[in-house]
C-alpha cells in the first residue's frame, strides 16, 4: 500500500469518524430538543386547556368541556387528550392512532421518542373537578426529526467531500516530492541523472531531496567521467589529431557495417581526395600555411559529406581523404566537388600550384565491395583524376545492378513486390554462449525481395532505393505485419528482432500504428518481439528513438542499436535511450578493447555499458579468432556466419 | 366487626410508632454555619427554631400540622419581590424566605408546602392554588389542602391567618391549581423565576433539607 493511500486512508477514517460524531452529537442533541419540546407542548397545552376547563361553572357541562378538548385535539399535535374524574373514572377520552407515513419504519424502530405526558388538575371552583392527562403526538416528533436526520446527512456528505477533496489535494501536494524523490532514485538505477530543482515544502522532504540530488550530481559526475575517458580514447584511436576527422582506422572498423548486404548503406558513392607534394608544401609556406590548406580541404569535404547523413568521413593518411555516402545522386555530388575544388585552387598561391596536385575521384560501391577493393577502387579513381588534371573531379561509374532500373520501374517493382508479397524473410540466429553450451538469444530478421527477374535479392539491393522512393516504411510495416501474423499463427519460442528504417521511426503515424499492432498481443507474445535501428538512426532521430525506446519497453518488447559505435558526442544518447543490448562488430570491439595505448577504454565502455544495463552483442564474427578474441574479452552474446547462418524463413 | 378489629390494630400500632419513636428532626441540606455565613445569626435562630416546630408537630395530627406550620410562616412579615429581591416576581426557596425573614404569597406557600411534605402530610393533599383577592384586588396565591380528593379544602393563606375552609373564603376567587409536585418536579419549573444573577438553571427547592434522623 502506498503511503498516499496509507496516509489518505487514515486521514479519510478520522474525519469520517469525527463527521460521524458530530453528526451523531447533532442527532442526538436535535431528538433531546424535540423530545423536550413535546413534553413542553403537552405540558403548556395541559396548562392552558385546563385553565379553559376550570372557567366551565356548571360541572355537569360535559359538552362544553369535549368542545374545548375537541378543539385542541383536532390541531393533529396530540395522541390523546383525557379528561379523567376525581375518582379515576374516564370523563371524556379522545385518542388516535400514530400513524406516520413519510417517515421510514426502521427510523422509528431505531430512534426511540418517549411519549411525553403531560396533567394538569381541575378546579370547579375550589373542588377538584379530575385531571387532564395530555400526550403529545410522536408521529410530529419523527417527522421533525426525519427531516433534521436527512438535513444532517445531506449537510455532512457535502462537507466530508469537500473536506476529503481538499485532503486529497493537499496530500497529492505534499507527497509529490517523495514520488519526485522515487522518480531520482530510480532515475539512478536507469541511469537517468534528474537533479531536483524544486525543494518540497515539507522539512523531512526538503532534506531528502537535497541529500538525493548530492547523491544524484556524485553519480551522474562519475558517468560523466567515465565518457570523458571514452571519448578521449575514441579520440586517440580514431581522430586524426590535424583535423580531427576520424581516421583510417575507424574507417576500417565501420566499413563491414557498410559492406553487409542487409542495410540501406550497403550501396552509394564513395569519394577519395587526394593531395600530393604537401610536403613540399609544408617546408616552402611553412605548417600554418599547411594546416590552413587541410582544414581548408577537410570543410570542403564536410560540406560534400553534408549531402547524406550517413557519410562515412575519413582521413587516410596526411595526403588522402575518403567519403563513403551510401547516396545516389552522383551530379549534385560531382557539383559539389567542382565548386569546391574551384575555391580550393584560388586560396592556393601559383607558385605552390606548379607542383601541389589535387585530385577527386567518385565511384560507386554496393554490398559486394570489401574493404580492400573498396579502397584500391578509390586509389585508381583518384589516380584517373590526377591524369586528367590538377583540381579535378573524376567519376567511375560501373553502373551497379540497382541503376539499371528507372525510378518508375523501382517504384513498380517494390509496390508489386509488397501487394504480390514477394517480400520473404530470413533470419539468423543470435546466441549466448557459455561455458560448454550456448542458448538463442534471438532471431534477427532479414527482408528479401524475390524480384521480377526471378533472383531473390537481399535488402541491400533495393533498400536503397526503397528510401529514396518513400517506400521504407511501407516495407517496414509489411515486414511487421507477416511476423504478427506469424505469431498469432504459431507458438513461437525464440524472440525475433527487426530492423526498422529511419523513415519508419520518423513518422509518428507509424509508431502510432505499431503501437496499436503490438496492443492486439498479449505480454507473452510482446515480449518476442525486439526491435532494433542503426547506430546512425539512433543519432540523427534521438527524439523519436528515446519516446520509441520507452514505449516499447512499456510494452514489454525490447529494443536495441544495431551497428553500434560510440560516436564523438559521446555517450550521452545510450543513456536517453537505454537500450536492451547494443550490436558491435567484432572489428570494432577488438578494436576498442584490445588497443595497448587504450588499455581503460575497454573499462570505460564496459562501465557504461554495464551501468546502464545494456547488454554487448557481437556481431559479424567470420571466423574462430574473432571467437578467442571474445572469449578473452568475455562477450558473450554472438552473432555472424559462423555461429549460425542467415536462412530463409519457411512460408 | 373485622372492621373494628383492624381499626383497633391499626389505633394501638400507631400509638406505639408515636409514644417508641425517637426519630427527630435535623437539619441536613446545608450547615447552621453556612446559613449564618450567608443570612446571619438571626437566621441561623430562625432555622434552628423551625427544626424545633418540627419537632413539637411531628407526632401531632395533620390539621395540628397545618396549624402549626401555618403561624410559623406567617409570623414573617410580607414584602413585595420588588422590594425584596429587586424582581417583579421571583420565587424564594424556604432557606432564602427564612434567610430573609421576608417575602410575599408565594414565598409562604412554598415555605408551607415543603415543611408539611417533611412533616408527612402527602404532597396529592396539598395544592397550590392561584386566586384572585377580591379584598386587596389582586393575585393571589395560597396552600390549599384537601383531606380526601372530593372534599372541600382548606385554605392556608398568609393575608388571613386562620385556617378556613374554602368556601368561607369569600374573599378569595379560585382560579386554578397546580399538585406541588407537579410545579417543583417539572424540568423547566421557573426558569422565568430566577434572578437575573442567577446562572444556575435549576432551583435547589430543597437547599434547606430538614430530615427525621434516628437520634
Amino acid at each position: 500500500m502506498t503511503l498516499f493511500k496509507q496516509m489518505a486512508v487514515m486521514l479519510s477514517l478520522f474525519l469520517g469518524v469525527i463527521l460521524a460524531c458530530v453528526m451523531v452529537l447533532n442527532f442526538k442533541t436535535a431528538t433531546a430538543f424535540v423530545q423536550d419540546q413535546l413534553y413542553t407542548n403537552a405540558k403548556n397545552t395541559a396548562h392552558s386547556l385546563g385553565l379553559s376547563l376550570s372557567k366551565i361553572v356548571d360541572p355537569n357541562d360535559v359538552a362544553s368541556m369535549e368542545t374545548m378538548i375537541n378543539a385542541i385535539f383536532d390541531s393533529g399535535y396530540y395522541e390523546r387528550i383525557a379528561l379523567i374524574g376525581v375518582e379515576g373514572n374516564p370523563i371524556y377520552v379522545k385518542e388516535t392512532d400514530v400513524l406516520v407515513s413519510d417517515v421510514p419504519q426502521w427510523f422509528i424502530n431505531t430512534v426511540t421518542i418517549q411519549n411525553a405526558y403531560a396533567t394538569s388538575d381541575i378546579m370547579m371552583g375550589w373542588n377538584r373537578f379530575g385531571t387532564l392527562e395530555v400526550s403529545g403526538h410522536t408521529g410530529n416528533a419523527y417527522r421533525q426529526l426525519y427531516k433534521t436526520l436527512i438535513d444532517l446527512v445531506e449537510t455532512f456528505v457535502v462537507i466530508g467531500v469537500v473536506v476529503l477533496g481538499l485532503l486529497y489535494l493537499l496530500l497529492t501536494l505534499s507527497l509529490q516530492s517523495i514520488k519526485q524523490i522515487r522518480d531520482q532514485a530510480r532515475g539512478i538505477i536507469e541511469n537517468r541523472f534528474i537533479i531536483e530543482p524544486k525543494m518540497p515544502f515539507t522539512t523531512e522532504f526538503r532534506s531528502a531531496t537535497v541529500a538525493m540530488n548530492a547523491m544524484v550530481s556524485k553519480v551522474k559526475d562519475i558517468f560523466e567521467r567515465e565518457n570523458e575517458t571514452l571519448m578521449q580514447y575514441q579520440d586517440l584511436l580514431y581522430k586524426d589529431a590535424e583535423t580531427k576527422l576520424y581516421n583510417r582506422r575507424y574507417l576500417v572498423t565501420k566499413l563491414p557495417e557498410y559492406l553487409q548486404g542487409d542495410t540501406t548503406l550497403s550501396q552509394g558513392l564513395h569519394v577519395m581526395l587526394s593531395v600530393d607534394e604537401l610536403d613540399r608544401f609544408k617546408k616552402e609556406y611553412g605548417y600554418e600555411n599547411y594546416m590552413k590548406l587541410i582544414k581548408k580541404v577537410a570543410e570542403g569535404l564536410s560540406g560534400c559529406a553534408g549531402l547524406c547523413e550517413n557519410t562515412l568521413f575519413a582521413r587516410l593518411n596526411e595526403s588522402d581523404f575518403f567519403l563513403l555516402m551510401p547516396f545516389q545522386d552522383d551530379v549534385a555530388l560531382k557539383k559539389h566537388l567542382d565548386t569546391m575544388l574551384l575555391e580550393l585552387q584560388r586560396s592556393i598561391d601559383a607558385q605552390a600550384l606548379v607542383y601541389l596536385v589535387i585530385g577527386v575521384g567518385i565511384g560507386v560501391y554496393n554490398e559486394h565491395d570489401t574493404i580492400k577493393s573498396l579502397l584500391s577502387k578509390a586509389d585508381l579513381t583518384v589516380s584517373q583524376a590526377k591524369q586528367n588534371g590538377n583540381f579535378t573531379c573524376t567519376m567511375a561509374l560501373q553502373q551497379p545492378h540497382s541503376l539499371i532500373l528507372s525510378r518508375e520501374e523501382w517504384r513498380k517493382e517494390l509496390v508489386d513486390g509488397l501487394s504480390e508479397s514477394r517480400f520473404v524473410f530470413a533470419t539468423q540466429n543470435v546466441i549466448h554462449a557459455q561455458d560448454t553450451s550456448s542458448s538463442i538469444v534471438h532471431e534477427e530478421v532479414f527482408i528479401r525481395l524475390k524480384g521480377s527477374d526471378g533472383f531473390t535479392h537481399s535488402a541491400g539491393f533495393f533498400l536503397p532505393m526503397a528510401t529514396v522512393l518513400g517506400l521504407a516504411d511501407e516495407i517496414d510495416r509489411y515486414m511487421i505485419q507477416k511476423m504478427l501474423q506469424r505469431f498469432i499463427a504459431q507458438e513461437m519460442n525464440t524472440p525475433l528482432a527487426l530492423n526498422l528504417s529511419a523513415e519508419f521511426v520518423g513518422h509518428y503515424a507509424n509508431i502510432q500504428w505499431l503501437k496499436e499492432q503490438l496492443e492486439k498481443l498479449s505480454p507473452t507474445q510482446r515480449a518476442m518481439l525486439w526491435f532494433e535501428v542503426s547506430n546512425t538512426i539512433a543519432l540523427h532521430n534521438l527524439e523519436a528513438i528515446v519516446s520509441l525506446s520507452a514505449l516499447l519497453k512499456m510494452l514489454g518488447c525490447r529494443f536495441g542499436i544495431d551497428s553500434f559505435a560510440i560516436p564523438s558526442e559521446g555517450a550521452y544518447y545510450l543513456q536517453a535511450i537505454r537500450p536492451d543490448y547494443v550490436k558491435c562488430s567484432v572489428v570494432y570491439l577488438k578494436d576498442i578493447m584490445l588497443d595497448a595505448s587504450t588499455g581503460k577504454s575497454q573499462e570505460s565502455l564496459n562501465n557504461i555499458v554495464r551501468s546502464l544495463g545494456i547488454s554487448i552483442i557481437a556481431t559479424n564474427i567470420e571466423d574462430e579468432q574473432d571467437l578467442a578474441t571474445l572469449k578473452y574479452l568475455g562477450i558473450a552474446y554472438r552473432q555472424g556466419r559462423l555461429i549460425a547462418p542467415i536462412e530463409l524463413l519457411a512460408e | 366487626m373485622k372492621t373494628n378489629v383492624l381499626a383497633l390494630c391499626f389505633g394501638v400500632a400507631v400509638l406505639t410508632v408515636t409514644l417508641f419513636s425517637t426519630a427527630e428532626f435535623v437539619l441536613s441540606g446545608i450547615s447552621l454555619e453556612k446559613v449564618e455565613k450567608e443570612y446571619g445569626v438571626f437566621a441561623k435562630k430562625r432555622v434552628l427554631a423551625l427544626v424545633a416546630m418540627m419537632n413539637r408537630a411531628k407526632d401531632e395530627s395533620e390539621l395540628e400540622k397545618l396549624e402549626k406550620v401555618n403561624d410559623f410562616f406567617n409570623a414573617t412579615p410580607y414584602h413585595s419581590d420588588k422590594s425584596v429581591w429587586g424582581v417583579d416576581d421571583y420565587w424564594a426557596t424556604r432557606l432564602e424566605f427564612i434567610g430573609k425573614d421576608k417575602g410575599d404569597c408565594e414565598d409562604y406557600v412554598i415555605a408551607k408546602y415543603f415543611t408539611l411534605k417533611e412533616l408527612g402530610v402527602p404532597a396529592s393533599k396539598m395544592y397550590m392554588t392561584y386566586a384572585k383577592s377580591l379584598k386587596f384586588n389582586v393575585a393571589h396565591m395560597v396552600l390549599t389542602y384537601y383531606p380526601t380528593p372530593k372534599s372541600i379544602p382548606l385554605v392556608l393563606d398568609n393575608y388571613n391567618y386562620k385556617i378556613l375552609p374554602a368556601n368561607e373564603r369569600t374573599d378569595l376567587v379560585p382560579i386554578y391549581s397546580f399538585s406541588g409536585d407537579d410545579l417543583f418536579n417539572a424540568k423547566q419549573a421557573q426558569l422565568g423565576k430566577m434572578l437575573p444573577a442567577v446562572t444556575k438553571q435549576t432551583r435547589a427547592w430543597d437547599e434547606l433539607k430538614i430530615e427525621k434522623k434516628e437520634k
